[in-house]
């Protein structure tokens, strides 16, 4: 086993995945059918560079599914993932070394200390000594808490000792899913920060997440995930434009006259006022003369996305 | 999940053992352990030639149900119990407790349907056990078996160490875990069920600890040299498994942090 | 490695020490109260400490049931090594206490020495150990090792009939108990621990396969 890993390295030693012209991650017509006939994930390809990398879709639109392909612990049905230049499915070793992970939901072990636990999780990774696992908690502002039981923190600090856990060993990718779900605003303030900083000198962050806005904060490129299908790949800014110029704020007496609205444009959002009601819409055609012209946000170019005619 | 909150406090049990059956019996490995109990029993007691020359009484159905009753269901009891076993801390760990102490049902009538529920799933499986290697039997026997040679001795294994015995062990099985460690429990089940089943039986009145082959058991099928069945006996084991399963069943209801304040 | 052993075994918790006392003090109290007549060598130290054993690896030793298991499995280079130091933590532990309830029933009866029970625990307690830790990589659900576990203990219970048959007597996991008259126990177990050590070599090659879902 250690010559066949030995080989591997000088393959792809450290660092030389860029150079050798592959991408941080390579997805790669990749699907998931499950054993139930359920096709979790349908030819998806992407690739994703460094910086922080975006993963927006519905609950149940396969972003987990492909979280867990990247991470190397499930394996696509068909198509296939590399990791810096490793195949998921064959070298799964070398992609785990060079891999940090939070996912959505991380239970931990309520008995031992914040420090106990990075430093387990350090030996796992083959981290020995106890600078590494004092660097990370500095990181997430938590060394005042190291010797605090898991138990007694609050959901945000988890989080955190989540991350935390996931920065040990200072891997090339950081794979986060719904880091921020739940979090209070400062919460999340703080989270973003961790990741945008983490996010410099070549590595990437895949961050998955329902919150658009954290997505605009972070996000130079992002994918959209459909019931499995990779909906759109590009830079924030290209799937804003989309929408840019076209969504605009109509002021309605009777709800009735939002389903005549529907018939025509894309309605994002309404608000119920005490005269009536405000309709953000996308007005492609430009049909409302009447309605006021809004600034488009990549939220309104989101839930266009997953709701608009070009999907119907 | 089907829990009316205004209705009669008899719906709201229902509504509970309806939940608890229906998990219970949709898992896997319940019907694994009952396919495992099942080739246990036949490769042991199927009616061949081999066998009913090693088995002296295999031609005779009583026999052949009192036998598995005796050993098999017992393996098939141990199984179900495992699973059991984890209702309660299960919904302790995944907030559902949580969520039922919020409503309005009261700490007995969560008890009552986790108990029951998990009694009516037992006794289903042990029930599907013993129809399956009974009809088998009757199929394969070389000889001829009337309906009523077949049916009588099932509905006596049913009723008496049946009945009894899926009540002991689902009770003690939902139960004492809310209160106790689930390993400890598991240690606690594993020394009865061992001692179970390394009794060698006897012409004697059986022990009344046994719980698939006490003395109830001797209702099914006696052996013709020794016909002899000690009525004190049965008693003590019908009472040790039927109060023994509703102590314990009772017990969460003494446990002052089993349930919210009241 | 000390440090590795000493983290899974604060992971196990408390409850593993107050479980594994009790049974410790019950074992001690059956060593003190049992009769003449009961083989408490083999009862207590091939029978009830092994299945013990086999118990407290499934139950507190959860590789695929634990919830961390995904984090595990994404950022850990070799699983084998978790899984391995996870169960030798537990079955190290279990051991230590089995060898001092030896020691303590050594003291209140005068049958069998420390050694033979040495040769009676320990490889009884790696086979069904080993399996557990087996059936805890390959399935996820919680408790289905120790249902594994434990109904393979009280089937061999039951299937001391079988020893009739020649050559089953090498490989029955409870051959003093059911009696060895043939004096075969040393290669008896033997074959328990190569069967162990075969069960270990399943849990590598799975481990190596690596993709879990």
């Amino acid at each position: 086993m250690k010559k066949t890993e030995s080989i591997r390295t000088a393959l792809y030693p450290e660092g030389q995945a860029e150079k050798a012209g592959h991408k941080n991650i390579e997805i790669c017509h990749v699907t998931k059918t499950y054993k139930n006939g359920a096709k979790a994930l349908d030819d998806v390809s992407f690739d994703v560079g460094s910086g922080v990398f975006g993963l927006l879709g519905h609950n149940g639109a396969g972003k987990t599914t492909l979280m867990k392909a990247i991470v190397t612990i499930l394996r696509p049905t068909k198509g296939s993932v590399r990791v810096c230049g490793f195949d998921t499915e064959k070298q799964g070793e070398a992609v785990r070394t060079r891999i940090g992970y939070l996912p959505q939901e991380l239970a931990m072990y309520p008995a031992l200390t914040v420090l106990d636990f990075i430093s387990y999780m350090a030996r796992l990774k083959g981290i020995t000594g106890k600078e590494e696992p004092e660097r990370v908690l500095e990181q997430v502002e938590m060394q005042d808490f190291a010797g605090r039981k898991i138990g007694q923190l609050s959901g945000g600090m988890r989080r955190r000792v989540g991350i935390a856990q996931a920065l040990l060993g200072n891997p090339r990718i950081l794979v986060v899913d719904e880091p921020t779900a739940g979090l209070d605003p400062e919460e999340r303030v703080r989270f973003r920060g961790v990741l945008s900083r983490y996010a410099r000198e070549g590595r990437t962050v895949l961050l998955s997440t329902h919150i658009v806005e954290d997505v605009h904060q972070l996000c130079e490129n992002l994918a959209v995930l459909r019931r499995g299908r990779l909906f759109y790949a590009g830079a924030s800014k290209n799937l804003q434009e989309r929408v840019e110029g076209k969504v605009k704020i109509l002021r309605l007496e009777r709800e009735e006259a939002l389903a005549e609205i529907q018939k025509k444009a894309v309605v994002l959002a309404t608000t119920y006022e005490p005269h009536g009601l405000t309709a953000r819409i996308v007005d492609e055609e430009d049909r409302f003369h009447q309605a006021e012209p809004a600034a488009a946000t990549l939220e309104d170019a989101y839930v266009y996305c997953m709701g608009g005619k070009a999907y119907a | 999940m089907y829990i009316v909150w205004e209705g009669k406090r008899m719906r709201k049990i229902w509504a509970v053992i309806f939940r608890e059956y229906k998990m219970q019996t949709a898992r896997p490995a319940g019907w694994a352990v009952l396919l495992g109990a099942t080739l246990l029993a036949q490769a042991d007691n199927f009616p061949s030639v081999g066998n009913l020359r090693r088995l002296e009484f295999l031609n005779q159905p009583a026999y052949f149900v009192s036998r598995i009753m005796n050993f098999d269901a017992l393996v098939l009891l141990f199984g179900l119990l495992f699973l059991l076993a984890g209702r309660i801390p299960l919904d302790r760990r995944t907030g559902m407790k949580t969520l039922f102490m919020a409503s309005p049902l009261k700490k007995g009538q969560y008890l009552a349907g986790k108990l029951l529920g998990g009694f009516f799933s037992t006794f289903t499986f042990l029930t599907v056990f013993l129809c399956l290697n009974t009809t088998v039997y009757c199929i394969a026997a070389p000889f001829a078996v009337s309906l009523e040679d077949g049916l009588v001795p099932l509905l006596k294994a049913l009723v008496f160490p049946g009945f009894f015995s899926c009540l002991f062990v689902s009770f003690c099985a939902v139960a004492l875990p809310g209160i106790m460690d689930l390993r400890f429990f598991y240690i606690l089940a594993a020394v009865l069920f061992g001692a179970n089943a390394v009794y060698v039986g006897s012409a004697d009145a059986m022990p009344f600890y046994l719980i698939t082959s006490g003395e109830l058991a001797r209702l099914i099928w006696v052996h013709p040299k020794w016909p002899f069945v000690d009525a004190g006996s049965v008693w003590a084991n019908g009472i040790f498994l039927t109060v023994g399963g509703l102590v314990s069943g009772a017990l969460p209801l003494l446990a002052r942090k089993f349930w919210r304040a009241e | 490695m000390l440090k590795k052993l000493k983290g899974e075994i604060k992971i196990a918790g408390a409850n593993f020490f107050l479980v594994s006392g009790a049974f410790a003090a019950f074992l001690t109290a059956l060593a003190i109260l049992a009769g003449d007549l009961m083989d408490y060598s083999a009862v207590g130290f091939e029978v009830l400490f092994p299945f013990y054993t086999a118990m407290a690896a499934s139950e507190w030793g959860k590789t695929r049931a634990d919830r961390n298991f995904p984090v595990i499995a994404a950022q850990s280079p070799s699983m084998f090594s978790w899984v391995f130091l996870r169960w030798l933590a537990i079955f190290a532990a279990t051991g230590l206490l089995a060898v001092c309830c030896m020691l303590v029933s050594g003291v209140f009866r005068q049958e069998g020495s420390v050694w033979e029970m040495l040769l009676f625990y320990f490889p009884t307690a790696f086979f069904f150990s080993s399996l557990c830790a087996l059936a805890g990589i390959l399935w996820s659900r919680e408790h289905v090792a120790a249902l594994a576990g434990g109904l393979l203990w009280l089937t061999a219970l039951f299937t001391r009939g079988l020893l009739r048959f020649p050559g089953v007597e090498y490989v029955y996991p409870f051959l003093q108990f059911a009696g060895d008259q043939n004096r075969v126990l040393v290669w008896n177990k033997g074959i328990l621990t190569a069967a162990g050590l075969l069960t270990w070599g399943g849990i590598w090659l799975k481990c190596r396969k690596g993709l879990w879902f």
